[in-house]
């Protein structure tokens, strides 16, 4: 039905658009699905092989073919116990951080509420903090005994602890929601901001008040990014590791990620439950393409940058400038700043203290001192800077391609390209890891040991994320515009250079900046696949966070937040430029 | 369920999982010291001059010099330079003792590859797997589980002999590279040291709630269980937790929750992560119980090693005293008899009993027991 809808368009200028288009469209899309094919086919192979695999160490290593994997992870007595937690747990986390990031995104990108830069920005730092590090400062915050937020409470409500206790199913949802958000931010922003005002007028005059509005025309409109975002929100939820890890072993919250991380602490190591624990994601992200698929089927609907003139319109809040603008002061203030100086304190001491006057005479610099002058944080810095650059440009370029041959070349068999782009985020990182580990083995190509594993593990994990982020760009922009710059005589390539990648650059920029961040921050692939010479920043967080130096680890946190605020400012000036030239 | 699936261990996994990662079960080691311009350090307060120790005495060091200069010899005339170290010994530590091997053994060049246990076992099988052998010498708490796989060289280090005997492999599969004693770990401020004596006073209706300990003590178990019998152990420890023991994973984050007050007390942790809170001046200390379970960090040469004579020869350096002696200065309790730790009488007189490491059907029954004794994940 959607295929009818799109073919039917323009019946006279279709054929002469086919002749001209198709030739470079088949090109493009053989070479992309090769490319994307190599990338994605290997781990997955590995992961189904994984799944039915377990070692035998009988004076060697051996493999034996066997279903005990799945008996382990699926017929444990508290499956479905830890099932329903993780679903609990996802759906909640997932809830929290699309509410604040549509309604930040909103904020910044469509009102006229003061300090929209600074709340933008905020947003994005607020993701820049490594993983574990947001949770410490939550703990530090919201611990029963010691948080911060706590003592505060316990002022005005009589109780000796808590009363809010962090190690639980809703500190979990509340850390994972605060921590996440941005992401369903960069996603919402960018479909906010290339939305034709016209319909909101439209809906003004009509007599729709601002909320029904809001509710029926923003959002209505934007709901391919909205799905979007769901949908990478559910799956980051069910792959979360850090906050169960730290706040769901102590509080006794029983999670598939962190079952399958006891399962690992064990002796000797075999991949084959997770892989199978990784057979369950894989079906849910699945069914979530599919459901993906149906929704935004009648793609059409959804295109808003037309070849009409449009230019984003900032709704005037009018009285309630301020106060909303105060309401989101104390948002940030919470979210933001309480758990960014809540590092910045203990990343000053020696050893975890608690904030108070007598402590501010132990205040020192060792750690910075540390991070500053230990040889391998600056060389991994390094590392990792070039990697997350080349992930993420790899990345844009192979997903923007299939992205337009998913969207605008009538092919069959182009669903299959985009649901191959979209398993990688059902395969655990460490799989990934694993085997590309085991194809550059096995190749004669001397790559083993090289960055160059971790960038080619990076692009694969990262398809997804940058599929969903361009289709969601592409999906905005009517392809009106580029019939007619085919029909004005342009080539395939001046009409992808001077119309459409200009118009797409927010939905490029944000998916640049977010692939850049999570690979600065992805540990499960890149510690499978470092060496010495290829060390990255996320290892040596971990390995200082492994060793007991949480302090140091903070200050690490800290610097790791200012590269990746800057590397994210400049990103977002050159996005800008690039915008504005065109 | 089959027993194999029971026996065969589980690497983790996802994505996030690592990513977060998790401290292993590998006891942290010492806290990171901003390197100065010249990192080899020379080994100081905890050298104890080797023929004090009947033990040492029984092995000339002469000899053992003279048999580690033959590897040396003969990874020169194989045309060795290289030997790839596989640890989960941190850098801060590491890499001053690969440098001090350097200066030692000239022109051989240690590529230090750091991880965790649990990843640095994965790495290792899937090499193996794939039929590449990439790894020389491993250094990690679980080397022992290379051995079943046939990764695990039998052989006999020169410097074996000065080694405590109560720490060596029997078949010689592996052999001991530090100590990591099991204490109990008190915040100061909350608790007196001398209020505790014993695991029964931890009974105490002051500490309900307050207690924590690391869900990967199995050894630690298995050694309580070995010193005090089955039952007794189980029932003492039982009643422990009815007392309110929160579970949560990593040594060092265990040290750090002392240390910030979270909780009162440590129902076990790693000695060295006490004392090197305490010495940072955290409010951090430790008692032990005797016998004092005690458990190793172990090597195991690569049958196959690229380098076979120099992956010898940084295996038996990792055992010298030089290098024991430098351990000694980074908090690490030494397997050398004739090498005391820093300071020399952190432990003296206290008993130890070193627990068997655990494998197979012996790790499974103690991870199975662990779980249902403090309800852990």
């Amino acid at each position: 039905m959607a295929q009818a809808q799109l073919e039917r368009p323009l019946p006279l200028v279709q054929p002469r658009l086919r002749a001209g288009w198709l030739r470079p469209g088949l090109l493009a899309m053989a070479g992309v699905s090769l490319v994307v094919a190599y990338l994605v086919l290997g781990p997955l192979v590995v992961l189904v092989l994984s799944s039915f695999r377990r070692y035998r160490l009988v004076g060697g290593i051996e493999f034996e073919l066997t279903l005990d994997n799945y008996q382990t992870a699926y017929l444990n007595p508290a499956f479905l116990e830890i099932l329903g937690n993780s679903l609990l747990y996802a759906a909640g986390g997932s809830l929290v951080a699309l509410l604040f990031g549509t309604l930040v995104a909103w904020l910044v990108e469509r009102t006229n509420v003061p300090c929209r830069g600074a709340f933008g920005f905020m947003t994005i730092a607020t993701y820049f903090v490594p993983g574990v590090l947001s949770t410490i400062a939550w703990i530090l915050l919201l611990s029963p005994r010691i948080g911060v937020f706590n003592n505060l409470l316990r002022l005005v409500v009589p109780v000796s602890e808590g009363p809010l206790n962090v190690n639980s199913m809703g500190g979990m949802i509340w850390v994972f929601g605060a921590h996440m958000y941005p992401l369903v931010f960069l996603v919402m922003s960018a479909a906010f901001r290339s939305m034709d005002p016209a319909l909101e007028e439209a809906a003004a005059l009509s007599g729709a008040g601002l909320l029904a509005s809001l509710r029926r025309v923003t959002l209505g409109i934007s709901r391919p990014a909205l799905i979007s975002a769901v949908l990478i929100m559910l799956v980051r939820a069910l792959e979360s590791f850090e906050v169960p890890l730290l706040l769901g072993v102590p509080g006794k919250v029983r999670v598939l990620t962190t079952e399958i991380y006891g399962a690992s602490q064990r002796q000797p190591p075999e991949l084959g439950v997770s892989a199978a624990f990784g057979m369950l994601l894989l079906a849910l992200s699945v069914a979530g393409v599919w459901l993906y698929r149906r929704a935004t089927a009648r793609a059409e609907r959804f295109a808003t940058v037309t070849g009409k003139g449009y230019r984003p319109r900032q709704l005037d809040l009018g009285r309630w400038r301020w106060p909303i603008g105060g309401l989101a002061c104390l948002f940030f203030l919470a979210t933001f700043a309480a758990p960014l100086l809540a590092l910045v304190w203990i990343s000053l001491f020696r050893f975890v203290t608690q904030p108070s006057l007598q402590a501010l005479g132990n205040v020192s610099l060792f750690n910075y001192q540390f991070v500053a002058r230990y040889p391998a944080i600056s060389q991994a810095f390094q590392n990792s800077i070039l990697n997350a650059v080349l992930a993420a440009s790899a990345v844009v370029v192979i997903t923007g391609c299939l992205a337009w041959i998913t969207l605008r070349v009538q092919l069959p068999g182009r669903w299959m390209l985009d649901g191959l782009a979209f398993l990688p985020i059902a395969i655990p990182g460490t799989i990934i890891g694993v085997s590309v580990l085991l194809v550059y083995l096995t190749l004669p190509v001397p790559l083993y040991g090289t960055l160059l594993l971790i960038t080619i593990a990076h692009v694969t994990m990262y398809l997804p994320y940058g599929m969903r982020l361009l289709s969601d760009a592409l999906l905005r922009v009517h392809r009106e515009l580029e019939e007619a710059a085919s029909l004005s005589g342009a080539s395939w390539l001046d009409t992808a250079r001077r119309i459409l990648v200009p118009l797409l650059v927010p939905g490029i920029v944000a998916a640049w900046v977010y692939i850049v961040t999570v690979s600065f921050r992805e540990l499960s692939a890149a510690i499978f696949l470092t060496s010495p010479q290829s060390r990255v920043v996320s290892v040596v967080v971990f390995s200082l966070w492994q060793d007991g130096n949480v302090t140091t680890t903070a200050a690490l946190g800290i610097v790791v937040l200012v590269v990746l605020a800057v590397l994210a400012l400049v990103a977002n000036r050159l996005g800008v430029a690039l915008g504005a030239t065109r | 369920m089959v027993p194999h699936t029971r026996t065969a261990v589980l690497l983790m996994v996802c994505a996030l999982l690592v990513q977060a990662c998790a401290p292993a079960a590998a006891p942290a080691p010492a806290a990171p010291q901003a390197p100065t311009s010249a990192p080899p350090v020379k080994p100081t307060a905890a050298s104890v001059p080797a023929a004090e120790k009947p033990v040492a005495a029984a092995v000339s060091g002469a000899d053992t010099e003279a048999e580690a200069q033959k590897l040396f010899e003969a990874a020169k005339a194989a045309g060795e330079t290289e030997i790839n170290w596989y640890t989960s010994i941190n850098e801060v530590e590491g890499v001053p003792l690969t440098e001090m091997f350097g200066k030692q053994y000239p022109g051989l060049t240690v590529n230090y590859f750091r991880s965790s246990e649990t990843q640095l076992i994965s790495r290792i099988f899937t090499e193996a797997q794939a039929g590449k052998q990439n790894f020389d010498l491993l250094v990690t708490t679980s080397a022992h589980g290379l051995v079943p796989a046939g990764l695990a060289l039998k052989w006999n280090p020169p410097n074996a002999a000065a080694l405590d005997p109560d720490y060596v492999d029997k078949d010689g599969y592996w052999q001991p590279v530090y100590v990591t004693w099991n204490v109990i770990e008190v915040n100061t401020q909350l608790v007196k040291k001398d209020s505790i004596k014993n695991y029964e006073d931890l009974l105490k209706p002051e500490f309900k709630d307050k207690m924590i300990i690391d869900d990967t003590d199995y050894e630690w178990l298995s050694g309580m269980i070995e010193t005090r019998g089955r039952e007794p152990t189980l029932d003492l420890l039982k009643k422990i937790a009815a007392n309110g023991v929160t579970v949560i994973n990593g040594h060092g984050n265990i040290s750090d929750k002392i240390a910030a007050g979270e909780y009162a007390l440590a129902v076990n942790n790693y000695l060295n992560l006490s004392e090197r809170a305490k010495r940072q001046g955290a409010p951090n200390d430790w008692l032990a119980v005797e016998p004092v379970v005690v458990q190793l960090s172990k090597l195991a040469v690569n049958p196959k090693a690229p380098h076979p004579n120099a992956a010898k020869l940084l295996g038996n350096y990792v055992l010298s005293a030089e290098a024991q002696q430098y351990l000694a200065t980074q908090g690490r309790f030494p397997t050398r008899a004739d090498v005391l730790p820093d300071p020399p009488d952190l432990v003296k007189g206290l008993k130890k009993y070193a627990a068997a490491p655990l494998q197979g059907d012996k790790q499974k029954e103690m991870e199975q027991l662990f779980k249902s004794i403090f309800q852990s994940p």
